[in-house]
């Protein structure tokens, strides 16, 4: 884990070296600045734009330990505190995806594999290649019309109240359903042809029973290991929606960061980034070694 | 030769989930490639004593916000989208061959740095990188295209190079390698031809993703800048008229959607009849951790 | 003259399976009958038709099964009548079963007590307490040592062998008419068929429960059966007393499986 993150942090790092335009001067001219010589040295020098590469990235290192992002160059607050305030509404915002997508792809993958070949399985194949094709921004504007402007249900924008989440919820779970229903239903089906299913039954347990307790946990494993790995693209989705619902969030505040350039935003925004995905593989892979307790075993096994 | 015979083999069962889809994307594709004949009027004539009308007679699908013929920019969309995508996907197959067969041919050190490098760039959402890379050079198609290219050749590198590594220790690899072929020649003649049914079939998935990121791109107004009409653009500009012409947005989505659905579908029914595809995004990220390796033959988005 | 109760009464049972070469009939017209305290051993090759057998008497024949025709009574009551849901409640209760890898049967995600707790409740109103008590006193007659550590276990953490007899107390726990055991040796060492072959010794000595046995093993069949039934091809080639079956088999094919005496050890299992 540490090293990918130390990984990470190095293309980020890397990420701000790679632009044409001088940072100092980038910085002046967001600020309004005109650059001279003597405001480019100053600026260097506040930015240690000056400094030898590794020393540069050991010394942004030590800043980052101490969780200073550095200072926006827009609004000129510290990164890491705009970015803090404006994490609720994110958060917010991919919990509310993920809770909509598992609560409708549960049911929906277990009723696709019951009736496999029926109807239900036939629509929810239907359903999840409309999730995998349709484009996020244009789902959300089809909301957008049929929800708020023709039967004015849901507001347009903005992020005060519970309602304000659904219309953006929504757009970023049905991707998310579209993969976890099929993922499901295919672990589901192997999953039935194990022999402790066929024991179970042979008990007399109740088929809620059965599913419910027995099945369940086995089939939902690639769910769970979809789910840690899509949490980036979950995010990515955000950064769109957000801004196309005008909801105070991280990933707007990105969007904004990189039409202003303001690179300490941006490299912020992408650090973390990379440090939820991490946490998000980690948490998936315990959820994994508590359904399956062989995987406990093998886990603890290697230290 | 062998590489032909599995491509028949491919395709050649079920022929009716493969031809009709495979049909409508051709037509689509040669809507794109014959635009400049097919296309009622200049996709870029700005005329604003026409501008916002309904569908007629000399404007099919009617008029956007600056008088210029919807249906016109919808064809020349095409040859954007198509070409870029083309383009991109070209790039990383060909980066993801030469640094896959690498990691995966030589293994050691040389595999151990480029799944490092591969990793941290992985841990960093695609499209967020993208933007990234593009706020970094500047707005625009190139900078947009070779954003997406670094980006995605990371998921194919780490694809192929699995499936290399696989390669290598069948039978005939291991007996050529006795027999002493030089590796570049192991590589090009024994393994990447094998390579390529699976290749193809995730390439036809993948473009469908990479029309999508453009399209998001560009809506963004990272990717193609105006006037070059490009879906995704057209989708940016349409949204401020969402009230009163819905149609500037509904209608480039819905060729996104046809495309994109088009290609999973072929995609998709390909996979199925060899079981082979692996979603590249999920293969590509499930790095060495794999427990008991059952999840490797995961199925598609759908 | 006694009158023995017949609590399994099989006849004339037709089984038909769809397979990618059409249909076939796995079991044809098949007639026997099991009493009270008896214990039945179903002999003869893979595919024979026997696993087919017990699995329609259970009601859990594959989807691609179907009964054709006849009939099964279980202690006078029709079970081809019967809907899913009066089956369920007999399975387990009146009616248990015993597979072949123990290793396999239980979720090995979930503790052996959970299982052998949700069992028992689901036939009975039991409190969880009293539930736990009961499964085990059930593996205390088992001659199981430390019943309330093993509850506590995964399955992947236990022996094959003790994982067959915990299935074999757990078949008992309800106190059904009829266990149905689908080679329950087979995947166990000699130490272990020794302990599973007293253990349904005892359950025949107390003679409250009546087994299937199905084996391709004679030597499990010779030490527990009181009838045997040879099948072949769906059919039954032979049935009768065990002791004069043994000793004078009428048909070439029960003379057949005599002489290879087809055991264990013998089959690449």
């Amino acid at each position: 884990m540490v090293p990918v993150l130390l990984g990470a942090s190095f293309v980020c790092f890397l990420l701000l070296r790679l632009t044409p335009v001088d940072p100092a001067k980038a910085y002046l001219s967001v600020s309004n600045i005109i650059p001279t010589e003597e405001t480019l040295r100053v600026v260097r020098e506040q930015l240690g734009l000056d400094r030898p590469f590794w020393s540069q990235y050991v010394h942004w290192l030590w800043q980052l330990c101490q969780l200073d992002f550095g200072v926006s160059f827009f609004t000129k607050l510290p990164v890491a505190s705009e970015l803090a305030a404006r994490l609720p509404v994110t958060a917010m915002l991919a919990f509310s995806s993920l809770a909509i997508a598992l609560i409708v792809s549960i049911p929906l993958g277990i009723a696709a594999a019951l009736r496999k070949n029926r109807a239900m399985d036939h629509i929810s194949r239907v359903l999840a290649f409309l999730g995998a094709s349709v484009p996020q921004f244009w789902l959300a504007y089809l909301l957008i019309y049929f929800m708020a402007v023709k039967m004015d249900w849901f507001p347009l924008q903005g992020a005060d109240t519970w309602i304000h989440y659904v219309l953006p919820s929504i757009t970023l779970a049905f991707a998310l359903i579209a993969t976890y229903s099929r993922l499901l239903r295919r672990g589901l089906l192997e999953c039935l042809e194990q022999p402790f299913v066929l024991y179970a039954n042979a008990r007399g347990l109740r088929s809620f029973t059965v599913i419910g307790r027995h099945v369940l946990r086995h089939a939902i494993r690639p769910v769970v290991t979809a789910a840690g790995m899509n949490l980036g693209k979950l995010f990515a989705g955000t950064v769109i929606v957000e801004q196309i619902f005008a909801m105070p969030g991280m990933g707007g505040f990105f969007l904004e960061a990189v039409f202003h350039r303001d690179y300490p935003v941006i490299q912020g925004y992408v650090l973390i980034m990379a440090f939820v995905f991490i946490l998000g593989s980690l948490t998936a892979d315990m959820i994994q070694a508590y359904l399956d307790p062989r995987l406990r075993q093998s886990m603890g096994k290697e230290g | 030769m062998g590489v032909i015979r599995n491509m028949q083999l491919i395709v050649g069962r079920q022929r009716a989930t493969t031809v009709i889809p495979v049909a409508l994307l051709l037509i689509i594709v040669l809507a794109g490639i014959f635009a400049p004949l097919l296309a009622p009027n200049d996709p870029n004539f700005v005329d604003l004593s026409h501008k916002l009308q309904g569908p007629s007679a000399q404007f099919p699908l009617g008029t956007d916000q600056l008088g210029r013929c919807l249906l016109s920019r919808l064809l020349y969309g095409t040859q954007v989208s198509l070409s870029l995508a083309l383009l991109i996907v070209t790039a990383c197959v060909s980066i993801g061959l030469v640094l896959g067969s690498l990691a995966g041919y030589t293994g050691g050190k040389v595999d151990g740095i480029i799944m490092r490098i591969c990793d941290a760039i992985l841990a960093i959402p695609s499209l967020i990188l993208a933007i990234s890379l593009i706020a970094i050079w500047g707005a625009g198609w190139k900078q947009m295209a070779i954003a997406l290219i670094i980006v995605q050749s990371v998921y194919y590198t780490r694809f192929i190079r699995g499936m290399v590594v696989n390669l290598r220790q069948q039978t005939y690899v291991v007996a050529a390698r006795i027999m002493g072929t030089s590796p570049v020649r192991m590589v090009t003649r024994h393994i990447i031809p094998n390579l390529l049914p699976s290749l193809f079939i995730v390439v036809t998935l993948e473009i469908g993703w990479v029309i999508m990121d453009i399209s998001a791109l560009s809506f963004l107004g990272l990717g193609v800048q105006s006037p070059t009409p490009e879906w995704g653009a057209m989708i940016n500009e349409g949204k401020t008229f969402i009230r009163s012409h819905p149609r500037l947005i509904i209608a480039p989505g819905v060729i996104i959607l046809c495309v994109v659905a088009l290609l999973n579908i072929i995609g998709e029914t390909l996979g199925d009849k060899n079981g082979k595809a692996i979603p590249m995004r999920k293969a590509a990220k499930h790095s060495n951790k794999l427990k008991g390796g059952q999840h490797e033959r995961e199925e598609n988005h759908s | 003259m006694k009158e023995r109760k017949i609590i399994l009464d099989v006849q004339r049972l037709s089984i038909s399976v769809q397979t990618e070469r059409g249909i076939t009939q796995a079991v044809q017209e098949v007639s026997f009958q099991i009493e009270a305290g008896k214990v039945l051993g179903i002999v003869g090759e893979s595919g024979c038709g026997k696993s087919m057998t017990c699995m329609s008497i259970l009601g859990l024949l594959p989807v691609s099964a179907r009964i054709d025709h006849g009939s099964m009574k279980l202690r006078g009551q029709e079970l081809t009548d019967m809907t899913t849901n009066q089956l369920r409640h007999i399975r387990g209760r009146e009616l248990s079963l015993v597979l072949q890898n123990p290793m396999t049967a239980f979720n090995p995600a979930i503790t052996i007590g959970k299982q052998f707790i949700e069992t028992l409740r689901t036939h009975a109103k039991l409190s969880q307490q009293r539930a736990k008590e009961m499964a085990i006193d059930c593996l205390k007659q088992m001659n199981l040592a430390e019943p309330e550590r093993i509850l506590k276990q995964y399955p992947f953490e236990l022996s094959g062998g003790m994982l067959q007899r915990i299935m074999i107390a757990l078949s008992l726990s309800m106190k059904p008419s009829l266990i149905i055991a689908d080679e329950p040796t087979t995947a166990l060492d000699n130490v272990n068929r020794h302990h599973v072959m007293e253990a349904f010794r005892s359950i025949k000595a107390a003679g409250h429960t009546s087994i299937l046995l199905v084996s391709h093993d004679l030597s499990v069949i010779a030490g527990l059966a009181d009838h045997i039934m040879v099948m072949k091809d769906g059919l039954i080639v032979e049935q009768g007393d065990a002791d004069r079956l043994m000793a004078e088999p009428k048909h070439e094919y029960t003379k057949m499986l005599w002489d290879a005496r087809l055991t264990v050890n013998s089959r690449n299992e």
